[in-house]
């Protein structure tokens, strides 16, 4: 099983799909160990939208459809892989991830096993199906690595077949061309960070050397915090009896045997999730009594780290966030009036008054989403899929979200469907405004698309590390302010980075500045700001409007 | 006595000078502020006090159709003055004024009254019924006069750029403005009066991409038979309209019409337009 890619008998003849899975497993189990590493390697100090985390994402979906096809035909199982990746994948570099994949898996297509030329072939393509899923294709990112990782494999493959030591070699080039990508990329360079997707695609690569170097990698504690993420799923109901409860523990003990523990666990309950070692094993279970397979571990050794959650009183929770958080529905709001031959409007939007505002301005479909928290192909597709119209056009809000939004448009292949890259929340607004439902789809497009660009987009956020760039140093906790994505102010109080900001934007010719203020903005304080800065700037209009946005303090549109 | 005279209702906006050389009949709509009911004939209601008091005002104005009884002394007296009386109004649909005039018709002589559903307001409608006083006047015949504004009207549009929503959403007439809830308070919609309907031709939130919307809008439009820009308290605006639009003149004099108060009423003050009909 994939939460513990304890090291196979590896056989280097047979590469079968079960080798395949455990590859990928291992892949991802290695990115999954090291995410928070490459969450950190932002460009900018910002929030933003955690690389390394939309790549385990899109690789977790991709094991996961492999593993749950009992198919060991290496060929079907790359496919599935592939399939996973692209419906899972999350961000841009989760999503040139899965083309990757796509490319892989397209070599392997009449495959019954990988073998070492097979490899080669495949790095070669997925590098190459990854170039082409770009429209412009950047060196110094994960795309440069993917290449460089490709044309070691054909080198090395001139001088042995055997498939360890070709790996051992990609994977030697691939970190040579991830610490070469700041030569490559000035921004990189600027910020002292290697690029993320690259390095996400290193550790993918290194943890599938390493399994097959029979090498153990093991990441309970993750593994955990998936089963969390899929509360939703798993908290529905299962039986007359109700939610029950959600029981975690870690037993410790002497000669454990894992097996015979989850045999035992698994009687007791549902969603079981038991995972570890002869000593230390992790135990999470939903039971209507919480003291049978408490009092079953205490005969076996200690247990510690205990919770017991009512899941009826979570469930109510998790209910009332969702309500609350997606601000949706808004009953009051009246969709635009739409047919099978309208246009309709499908969105992402990061809290509850941008949501608002894009469900006034006529969006039919909001996705939750944003900084922090991409929402997946699969996602977006389905977003899409809801709408009763065949012609959509989707604002993904987020510069991280294009590339999932255009794959999603390709699979939505019974409606015709068009993105208008936004890349900010204000620019999405804007983009919005000149919507018509009933319009022609190309000249609506046209019209969207020239109006994301008559705004510029402020933000103000809080520094997530230290750094030097664009003649701005910040330290980590600062307040910063980014102009159209670009670091443009620092300082240690929100209304004074706000201010010069303003004062940035305000340079050249503005009108209107419309502020949005976030979820952890009081209405007083952002009142009182408004006020100021209309004494200030006597020329441009100000307008405050709720955003309810996480991490933003205040999102700006000048125009 | 004469052959023909033309009737109107005083949406159609149409200057003055134009309205004495042809002896044009021009029926006046109401304004109501409160219990105070002012004629815009140019005289009970100027059209700089009524926009300096929309601004000003704590009661939102309402607007009324001509009374019957008005309308029909003014259609008698035509029909005193000439054989056949050719009226053009405001669209049944947006304004009873079609049906007042309908009414005083029938109750006067339905045999020598042809009236006509403009489908337009404003120039949109002030265009029609200077082409059949033009016609008139050079001696064509009726069904021909009928025929050449029928055919004017599937070529009339209006744009224009309000610089509110606020009055539009009040005036519950146009659905998907009465609609409108939104955070916003400055969002400016750019409105399309074609075939008696008001459509949502854009939403913009700053005065220059109002502008450049208008001009974006009518350019796609070109080329045009008539042209007139249309403002409501907004002079310099449709000064600087004209001017970005000069190569679109059609051959006649350029046409600034303020908008008369009943439209203002309804679109509200410092709105920016045009009334064109498009070449066929």
């Amino acid at each position: 099983m994939a939460e513990n890619t304890s090291p196979p008998p590896h056989d280097r003849a047979a590469c079968d799909g079960e080798a395949l899975k455990r590859m990928a497993a291992a892949g991802r189990d290695w990115l999954d160990r090291h995410h928070a590493t490459v969450n950190q390697l932002n460009v900018f100090p910002v929030p933003d939208g955690d690389t390394g985390t939309n790549m385990l994402m899109t690789m977790r979906n991709a094991v996961q459809e492999a593993e749950r096809n009992g198919s060991n035909h290496a060929g079907q199982v790359a496919a599935l892989i592939a399939h996973g990746a692209m419906m899972g994948s999350r961000g841009n570099s989760g999503t040139i991830l899965s083309q990757l994949w796509q490319g892989f898996a397209h070599v392997l297509k009449e495959q019954e096993a990988l073998s070492p030329e097979l490899l080669v072939h495949g790095l070669r393509e997925a590098a190459e199906t990854a170039y082409r899923g770009v429209i412009q294709p950047v060196e110094g990112t994960i795309l440069t690595v993917a290449r460089e990782a490709a044309e070691e494999a054909e080198a090395a493959y001139a001088e042995t077949r055997d498939m360890v030591a070709i790996l051992e070699r990609v994977v030697a080039r691939a970190k040579d061309a991830l610490e070469r990508t700041p030569e490559m990329l000035p921004i990189l360079k600027k910020a002292g960070v290697v690029d993320s997707g690259g390095s996400g695609l290193v550790y993918i690569l290194e943890g599938i050397l390493l399994h097959l170097q029979g090498q153990a990698i093991t990441v309970e504690h993750e593994r955990a915090a998936e089963a969390v993420e899929n509360l939703a799923a798993a908290l529905a109901p299962e039986d007359e009896l109700g939610y029950g409860y959600d029981v975690q523990f870690i037993l410790q003990g002497e000669n454990l045997d894992v097996n015979v523990v989850r045999a035992a666990i698994d009687q007791m309950g549902w969603s079981t999730l038991v995972v570890g070692d002869e000593r230390a094993i992790k135990v999470h279970v939903h039971v209507h009594d919480p003291g049978i397979p408490l009092s079953y571990a205490v005969s076996l050794g200690t247990i510690s780290d205990i919770v017991v959650e009512n899941m009826q009183e979570q469930f109510h929770e998790y209910v009332r966030e969702r309500a609350a958080e997606q601000g949706d529905p808004e009953p009051e709001i009246a969709l635009p009036e739409m047919d099978e031959e309208s246009v309709a409007v499908v969105t992402v939007a990061s809290g509850k008054g941008l949501a608002r505002v894009f469900r006034q301005l006529g969006a039919a479909e909001l996705i939750d989403g944003g900084q922090t928290n991409n929402p997946s192909t699969q996602e977006i597709l389905e977003a899409i899929q809801r709408v009763p119209t065949r012609k959509v056009i989707v604002l993904p809000n987020n510069k991280n979200i294009i590339l999932a939004a255009e794959q999603a448009a390709r699979l939505a292949t019974d409606q015709e469907v068009i993105v208008i890259p936004t890349r900010t929340m204000p620019q999405g607004i804007s983009a919005l405004l000149p919507y018509d439902p009933q319009g022609d789809f190309e000249k609506v497009a046209a019209a969207m698309q020239q109006a994301k660009d008559e705004i510029a987009t402020g933000e103000v956020t809080t520094a997530t590390r230290s750094v030097e760039l664009n003649g701005v140093s910040v330290q980590e906790g600062q307040i910063i302010g980014l102009i159209d994505g670009a670091l443009a102010v620092a300082g240690n109080n929100i209304g004074q980075v706000l201010k010069d900001l303003i004062a940035q934007m305000c340079a050249g010719d503005c009108e209107l500045i419309t502020l949005y203020y976030g979820a952890n903005v009081q209405e007083d304080e952002a009142r009182a700001l408004v006020e100021e800065l209309s004494a200030l700037y006597p020329g441009p209009e100000f307008e405050l409007v709720y955003g309810g946005q996480a991490h933003y303090h205040y999102l700006v549109g000048a125009e | 006595m004469r052959r023909l005279l033309i009737m109107t209702d005083s949406t159609c906006d149409l200057p003055s000078a134009w309205v004495e050389r042809y002896d044009i009949r021009v029926v006046p709509t109401y304004v109501q502020f409160g219990q105070e009911s002012l004629a815009d004939d140019g005289v009970q209601l100027t059209r700089k006090d009524f926009y300096r008091r929309l601004i000003n005002t704590p009661i939102y104005p309402t607007t009324s159709a001509p009374p019957l009884g008005q309308t029909q002394a003014m259609m008698a007296r035509a029909l005193d003055e000439a054989e056949h009386v050719l009226a053009i109004t405001a669209p049944a649909k947006l304004s009873s004024i079609y049906n007042t005039f309908h009414l005083a018709a029938k109750t006067l002589a339905p045999h020598r009254v042809t009236l006509i559903d403009s489908t337009q307001l404003s120039m949109g409608l002030g265009w029609q019924v200077l082409t059949a006083a033009e016609m008139a006047e050079a001696g064509a015949e009726l069904e021909a006069i009928v025929a050449a504004v029928r055919a004017m009207q599937p070529r009339t549009h209006i744009w224009a750029a309000l610089d509110s929503i606020q009055s539009l959403r009040s005036s519950g007439r146009v659905s998907w403005a009465a609609a409108w809830l939104g955070d916003f308070f400055k969002i400016k919609p750019i409105i399309h009066l074609h075939d008696s309907e008001v459509h949502s031709a854009s939403r913009v939130r700053t005065t220059h991409r109002a502008f450049d919307t208008l001009i974006q809008l009518t350019r796609a439009a070109a080329p045009f038979s008539h042209l007139a820009f249309l403002h409501t308290s907004n002079p310099e605006g449709a000064q600087r309209l004209s001017e970005a639009l000069a190569d679109l003149y059609p051959q006649r004099e350029i046409v600034t019409a303020e908008v008369t108060p009943v439209i203002g009423v309804h679109v509200g003050a410092k709105g920016l337009g045009l009334a064109v009909v498009r070449k066929s």
